[in-house]
């Protein structure tokens, strides 16, 4: 906090200092595009220095410059950038090209920006329209699809929770390192959830670092890959406004079918006379009518769980005012975002609030001052019963059960819990609210008399507090007798838990920039330093067996059983980096970057690091020899090589030989005591994960910028991986594994772009492009035993594999049963309707022996994406098509099998093995657990691919005088569907599930209408 | 201001700017990366304080493996912690459908057993922990002397304890008696039985050396004494004297197992005595002198599931037992007449079939629930309805109900009732898993007696004090040895039921063909319209055991990582 206070009385300081400017030229005009229309907001500045203006909403700009030979450089996101010599005062009017059509615009790399066609990394960029263009809740859900290399899974469609799990090019670590990718919000490392949680309002835009060559300035942190976001900042000009509203509501994707009572029934009576022919049957035929009939429903129930817990509809609603403005000294934007989602039930709600003010202050002619402040604020408010119990519920009880009788009463649906009672109101409440504070404080300072130096010094500063309460208290359910009476279950004590976490982080920065050109000599140079520290600390409470609910504190509840915990953590991190970038002639180009880390988390003579990287490209088409080639618009080939480091490895201080401390760890004498207990054994010589990228690639765009194509190459090999040696270390050690680097994945792949697009006529145009990621790793070291044989190996496989029985097809008779090979468990218990395996390793007998590699698993190895749109008089069509194939999802228990645990049966069902249909594509039914059908076999392991419309817009801009009578620009109106329809071989659930029981809350599809207005 | 100053200002005025940056770049804490870990301590501090080391002590007591806390579904797998028990592979216990122990009771005994893998690991994770602690003990400073070596020799006793559940379900194990540096070569062979009953012999006599019969401070409860190495020897040598362990009958061996048994019960009745209940004997904590040592169990912190997973299921289940556990009827047939001290199956014993509850060793009620037994106000029915229009099916017997019981028969021993409520069960158990009790004791000792010299008044005392608690008359005096090894192996049978020893007793008299290789039957009951009861006696299923079976087989996990390891046959 010292720090801070310094900073601002220095800021304060150099105000004091700011003065006026000898004024020598002055030029204005209007800034048009290609159709005649006049661009508000494009950025007027005086080159080499950041000093400048922006256009007014109707394209016209007036700046000063100090002297003749000045040139201005007119810029504006998705459109060319372009440079004017001024020689005197005059009028000089622009017409800007759509970025579309160009490679000159400019895209942000780690601490910088770089012309596009420079960059010689892999970098993909997702702008705000796209971003906005999407109505979710989580940010990282509106990058599916948008960019190859970016391979997604969204695996929850929870309100407040339902992030998507991002991998850049794929999955290349095991042993419980993280993939997720480095979020850097203006230069400054943050969370995913920070990311994730912004509104997209705020963004200008993000971009995605894939390779080495790009990623290697954040070191040790790159290794994932990274995402950057650069936050909206304020043009001089008049003030601009721009609120957007918009609400919609969600649906799931897709809900399980499950068979009502009458099928489910019959269905049973069939299982149970399988298990025992001389069994009665369940249910009589008369029960059977009055299912089907629907009499009596209290005693005779046809409940679908699912529709009663998931079936509604969920509202939902964004606001968000920005603001923008200023004058050459000071801009400034503003922007206050809100977004409220309701849960398919009642008692689930999440909102957020956000905003953020960026202010640049222009204190003297060399001397600029940013000041970033943001925050936001969530609330969630959920049941106090977790996920996991709710829809292990409501996917397993029967229909035969009752969930609430006609007369309103909740019923005690037999042997589970009611999935209504544990989502309703009187449950209780879990309540999460979270404050994050972020800040973020620059100078830039250019040196005078040295042309194209500057330094620049970065405060970062942010905290964050959280706290959670959750009471759970007896929801009465009554049981109804045959006779008709009711009758409650007995009253249950309530609970109560609080928890309160705080956390903060400092992050310094200090960089030199050096930026210029000689003659054909292009060289920019960034040297920077930057230190690091987190803390955090977290205290949680919790009492139960309480007798009332007048007092929901934790004082009120009897002290016997209380829990109290407490946390504390800190981290730091201090690097520092070089990069240099050449060009000849703007021809070749060469990149070449060195990064320095040292981080705390592992013993002192293993804390440094280097991470080295280069780069180089070929810009074919500024070659002479291809002046003749006019179709040809712009050719690049570029490769990069380099070495990233990943720190995100699991544990802490692996470095020490630590004892754990395990509270009340035995109850001698009926009191509790303390026990040390040995933790994992220490490795001094504990590192990061250190990845080997390569990354080659070819850029093209064809006859006048109408059709692009970009082709990559990439290849990494992950050593160093964190992993114990528990595949190969004997059980009779005894001891908790030490955390060693010796781990190796291979990771290849290939993306390619496709774009085309073309303005037909004034009113008229279209654009359309396609993205494609093949990433494919695989397992080179493991420590894996060396007896294992090679078709149960993980080893040379990809990373998650499933692994488990090749099912061959169904026992169709007696005959075929004779015939095949039996599991050696359960060869008194299966027959002929039984699943049968592939005697993998030839020994004539199924068993354990027999398990063997199934399939990559549920992260998937191709990707890709289908964007387009038409544009034509004001009226807009965009529609982005998302699909990932050579996947695989593992089902079991309730989500496959019938009966489980006295559970649902799912349609698929009805097709199931009888002796008068032996070729059915499942298994005979039974109630039990049938042990040889229900092993992890490839029978339920489901191929998850799918192509899905992610989202589509229809839009319409409405541009009246009326508008401009009352200020406005103009009206957006606009509707928008999220994951509309979904095409896949997968049943009962979304393929994007990771959750083989089935238990989650489910992927939505949403319809929203919107306006937005501009001022 | 003059002017010369205000020219300066305006000449340098950018350098405000670089010392701005220059402050926040260098304003670093030298000491940025030296963060020290506050949440645990460093091996080298337990073992410089006392208070520290006997923490760690504690915790070698939590490692202990006990029958709550088997794991079918998976070594590692901890959602199904108790769901299942060892006494399943028997004849006396059918479990739940889905558990992966229905394997082993069609005679799928192999080496991915996955409580086998669960044993093997925990007692060798505990083995690890107890050599750490006695190779570096004596270096802890300390003036309380007595206490570092009371810690030592309590720590040898749950090594040589560990050791001795090793050896009784593999046979020779490598005995790794150092703390193993990951440099090590870490394939070590297995010892012969032999050597391993060595080791366990020589440990418990110097645990039995140091420790005392009892603590003075009842805070200590639980903690090993001299009573339970002495006790853990005696079972240790029975087993030694036993035909898989003893092929040619050394008769000193049984001698030996007798003497052991014997010094144990030189400590009765001072320290130890049977507990006059038998349902108590198993929920009493303080004061109860039957227990040599157990597991110990406390809420909230250390809780067991048997409750709510083992306990019989009834409609409606107010508490959500699973009702994983099934008693069959060949145990119920192996409770005597309590008049006549016989089995039902021999002649004059006055069992009547159609009445099979009445008039039994009662024991039986104390250890299961059965048709019409009470249980918290509940009157259990087992029984299915001829005719469901007349009477409903018995509240275990539901047919809606998919935990309804396979044989008519469930658990009551170990299911502690106060914790039988709707709030309570869910937060497990707290009863302790006992390991060894002073009636085992007793039966080591008339067990070991019998077979090495025959039936004599102190053989017939011992088994006489065991079953008067089933109010059964003491036996007649005039038993052939071999008639009495029957009715002893029957009394451990009853007496010790579901308590693990079934599962290891069969094995080591080379019973398993007899017992383990048949059919298990359930008891049908049906209610007759007139509302009468007809029971009869049918097969749930037939069992399939080999010989080889005797020993568990050695994990496959380890036998991949340790190439050095033979498998049992």
């Amino acid at each position: 906090m010292k720090r801070i206070r310094l900073l601002i009385v220095l800021l304060v300081c150099s105000f004091a200092l700011q003065e006026a400017f000898a004024q020598s030229l002055t030029v204005s005009g209007v800034v048009k595009d290609k159709t005649g229309q006049e661009v508000p907001g494009v950025s007027v500045i005086i080159k080499g220095t950041t000093t400048g203006v922006s256009t007014t909403a109707d394209g016209k700009y007036s700046i000063t410059v100090p002297k003749a030979g000045t040139t201005l450089v007119f810029s504006f996101i998705g459109m060319t950038t372009q440079e004017v010599l001024v020689t005197k005062s005059e009028t000089v009017n622009i017409t800007l090209d759509d970025a579309a059509n160009t490679l000159n615009d400019v895209v942000v790399v780690g601490f910088g920006t770089q012309k596009r066609s420079n960059v010689t990394g892999s970098v993909a960029t997702v702008n705000n329209k796209q971003l906005v263009q999407t109505p979710v809740g989580d940010l990282s859900n509106a990058l599916a699809g948008r960019t190859p290399g970016v391979i997604t899974k969204q695996p929850s469609g929870e309100p407040g929770a339902d992030g998507t799990q991002i991998f850049i090019r794929g999955n290349s670590t095991f042993g419980g390192g993280s993939m997720e990718p480095l979020f850097v919000i203006d230069g400054i490392v943050r969370s995913g959830r920070d990311f994730g949680q912004m509104d997209p309002n705020e963004i200008e835009s993000v971009s995605i670092l894939k390779d080495a060559s790009s990623a290697a300035i954040f070191g040790v942190k790159g290794a994932n890959g990274v995402v950057l976001v650069t936050t909206k900042r304020g043009k001089a000009g008049q003030l601009s406004a721009n609120y957007s509203f918009n609400y919609g509501f969600s649906q799931v994707t897709r809900l399980p079918d499950a068979l009502g009572s009458y099928e489910y029934a019959t269905l049973y009576n069939e299982a149970k006379l399988n298990d025992n022919p001389l069994a009665t049957p369940e249910y009589s035929l008369e029960r059977l009518e009055a299912f089907r009939n629907g009499t009596d429903p209290d005693a005779n129930p046809n409940t679908n769980w699912m529709d009663l817990v998931l079936g509604g509809t969920a509202p939902r609603m964004q606001h968000n005012l920005s603001l923008s403005g200023g004058s050459e000294k000071v801009k400034y934007f503003t922007s206050f975002g809100y977004l409220n989602e309701d849960g398919l039930y009642s008692s689930l709600n999440y909102n957020r609030y956000n905003v953020r003010s960026n202010v640049d202050i222009q204190a003297t002619s060399t001397t600029k001052i940013s000041i970033d402040l943001s925050g936001r604020l969530e609330n969630k408010l959920s049941p106090p019963a977790n996920i996991d119990n709710i829809f292990e519920h409501t996917m397993r009880n029967p229909p035969v059960q009752p969930a609430r009788f006609s007369n309103g009463l909740l019923a005690a649906p037999g042997v589970y819990p009611n999935p209504l009672a544990l989502i309703s109101e009187e449950s209780g409440y879990n309540r999460n609210s979270a404050n994050y504070f972020m800040s973020n404080f620059q100078v830039v300072q250019q040196i005078p008399g040295v042309e194209g130096l500057s330094i620049k010094g970065v405060l970062a500063f942010d905290r964050n507090f959280n706290h959670n309460k959750t009471w759970n208290q007896w929801v009465p359910l009554y049981a109804r007798s045959a006779t008709g009476e009711y009758t409650i279950n007995s009253q249950s004590k309530s609970s109560l838990s609080k928890g309160y976490g705080e956390g903060q982080s400092t992050e310094l920065q200090g960089h030199i920039n050096y930026d210029r050109r000689f003659g054909k000599h292009g060289i920019s140079a960034l040297a920077l330093v930057l230190q690091k520290q987190n803390q955090g600390t977290g205290i949680y409470g919790a009492r139960n067996s309480y007798e009332s609910s007048a007092l929901q504190i934790l004082n009120f509840g009897p002290a016997l059983n209380e829990v109290l915990s407490d946390g504390e953590d800190k981290t730091a991190l201090r690097s520092a980096a070089f990069r240099v970038n050449y060009d000849f002639d703007g021809k070749y180009l060469f990149q070449a970057s060195l990064r320095r880390d040292e981080s705390e988390n592992f013993a002192p003579n293993e804390r440094v690091g280097y991470f080295p990287a280069f780069s180089a490209g070929w810009l074919i088409t500024k070659e002479s020899f291809m002046q003749n080639a006019k179709f040809v618009d712009f050719l690049k080939v570029k490769a990069s090589y380099g070495t990233l480091g990943s720190d995100r490895i699991p544990s802490r201080f692996g470095y020490y030989n630590r004892y754990n401390l395990v509270p009340n760890v035995y109850p001698f004498g009926g009191t509790f005591v303390t026990g040390l207990t040995p933790g994992a054994i220490a490795n001094e010589n504990l590192t990061w994960e250190t990845s080997i990228k390569m990354d080659a690639g070819i850029e093209a765009k064809f006859f006048k910028n109408q059709l692009g194509i970009d082709v990559t190459v990439f290849k990494e090999r992950r050593k160093d991986i964190l992993a114990t040696r528990a595949l190969s270390v004997p059980l009779s050690f005894g001891a908790a594994l030490p955390s060693e680097n010796f781990g190796i994945v291979d990771n290849r792949g290939v993306e390619v772009i496709l774009t085309h697009n073309k303005q037909i006529s004034n009113n008229l145009s279209y654009f359309i492009g396609g993205n494609f990621t093949y990433a494919k790793n695989k397992i080179v070291e493991a420590a894996e035993a060396s007896n294992i044989p090679d078709y149960r190996k993980i080893t040379g496989r990809p990373n998650g594999g499933i692994y488990g029985y090749k099912a061959v097809g169904i026992f169709r008779d007696a005959a075929d049963y004779a015939a095949f090979p039996k599991h050696t468990a359960y060869a008194s218990t299966t027959g002929p309707g039984d699943i049968k395996y592939e005697d993998v390793n030839g020994d004539g007998i199924i068993d354990d022996n027999d398990i063997t590699y199934l399939g990559n698993g549920s992260l998937p190895q191709v990707l890709y994406g289908i964007n387009g749109g038409v544009n034509f008089k004001g009226f807009e069509l965009n529609f982005l098509l998302q699909g990932a194939a050579q996947s695989q999802q593992l089902f079991t228990q309730n989500a496959a099998w019938a009966f489980h645990n006295g559970g649902r049966v799912n349609a698929e069902w009805l097709d199931r093995w009888t002796p008068a249909r032996p070729d059915a594509p499942l298994p005979r039914l039974t109630l039990n657990t049938n042990g040889n059908n229900y092993l992890t076999s490839s029978f339920w392991t489901q191929n998850s691919s799918y192509l899905r419309l992610k989202n589509v817009e229809f839009a319409y801009t409405l541009k009246t005088k009326l508008l401009s009578k009352i200020g406005a620009n103009n009206l957006r109106f606009y509707a928008q569907g999220q994951n509309l329809f979904t095409i896949t071989d997968l049943i009962n659930l979304d393929p994007e599930n990771t959750n083989g029981i089935g238990r989650y809350y489910p992927q939505q599809k949403t319809y929203t209408f919107g306006v937005n207005l501009q001022f | 201001m003059n002017i010369k100053r205000k020219e300066m200002i305006k000449r340098y005025k950018w350098l405000v700017g670089v010392m701005v940056i220059t402050l926040a770049t260098f304003s670093c804490k030298k000491d940025l990366l030296d963060i020290k870990p506050i949440d645990f301590v460093s091996d080298a501090a337990v073992f410089q304080d006392i208070t520290l080391t006997n923490q760690f002590v504690n915790d070698i007591y939590g490692s202990l493996l006990s029958g709550f806390e088997r794991r079918d579904f998976g070594y590692d797998q901890d959602w199904a912690r108790g769901f299942a028990t060892l006494d399943m592979m028997t004849d006396d216990i059918e479990g739940h459908n889905d558990l992966p122990m229905n394997r082993v009771q069609a005679g799928d005994l192999n080496s991915n057993f996955s409580m086998g893998t669960q044993l093997w690991a925990v007692n060798y994770s505990l083995i690890r922990k107890a050599n750490t602690l006695i190779a570096r003990i004596d270096q802890v400073p300390t003036t309380n002397t007595a206490l570092r070596d009371r810690l030592k020799a309590e720590t040898k006793f749950l090594r040589a304890f560990a050791y001795a559940d090793l050896v009784k379900s593999f046979g020779g194990v490598p005995l790794i008696i150092t703390e193993q540096s990951v440099t090590d070569d870490l394939e070590v062979p297995r010892n012969t039985y032999d050597e391993c009953v060595a080791f366990i012999i020589k440990e418990c006599d110097e645990a039995a050396a140091v420790l005392l019969p009892s603590y003075p401070d009842a805070a200590d409860l639980g903690r090993a004494t001299k009573g339970a190495a002495l006790a853990l020897k005696a079972r240790v040598l029975l087993y030694h004297a036993s035909p898989l362990n003893n092929p040619n009958n050394t008769l000193s061996r049984w001698d030996d197992a007798a003497k052991a048994a014997q010094q144990v019960m030189t400590l009765a009745p001072a320290t130890y005595d049977i507990h006059p209940d038998y349902y108590q004997l198993f929920m009493t904590k303080a004061g109860n002198k039957e227990v040599i040592f157990a597991k110990k169990f406390g809420r909230p912190n250390r809780t067991h599931q048997s409750a709510h997973m083992l306990h019989m299921s009834f409609s409606p289940n107010t508490w959500g037992a699973w009702g994983a556990f099934h008693a069959t009827q060949n145990l119920v047939d192996a409770f005597e007449m309590k008049t006549t001290g016989l089995r039902p199956d021999e002649n004059g014993s006055g069992y009547d079939p159609q009445n099979p509850y009445a008039n039994r060793d009662t024991r039986l009620d104390k250890a299961m629930l059965m048709n019409g037994s009470a249980f918290k106000g509940i009157t259990v029915g087992t029984f299915q309805s001829a005719d469901l229009k007349v009477f409903p099916d018995g509240n275990a017997n539901d047919r809606t109900n998919g935990d309804r019981t396979k044989t008519g028969y469930g658990l009551r021993k170990f299911i502690d009732d106060k914790n039988m409520t709707a709030d309570a069960v869910y937060q497990g158990g707290d009863n302790d898993w006992i390991y060894m009790r002073y009636a085992e004791v007793l039966l080591n000792y008339a067990e070991a007696k019998n077979e090495f010299s025959g039936p004599d008044g102190s053989v017939y005392d011992a088994l006489d004090k065991v079953r008067a608690r089933g109010g059964l008359p003491p036996l007649p005096r005039n038993f052939t040895q071999g008639a009495l090894q029957t009715k002893i192996r029957n009394e451990r049978r009853v007496e010790l039921c579901f308590e693990e020893h079934r599962v290891y007793d069969v094995r080591r008299w080379k019973q398993g063909m007899t017992y383990f290789n048949q059919p298990v039957y359930r008891m049908n009951i049906i209610k007759n319209t007139d509302g009468s009861l007809t029971y009869s006696k049918v097969v749930l299923e037939n069992r399939v055991y080999q010989e080889k079976f005797n020993l568990f087989p050695i994990p496959q996990i380890e036998r991949e990582r340790n190439r050095k390891l033979t498998p049992n046959p």
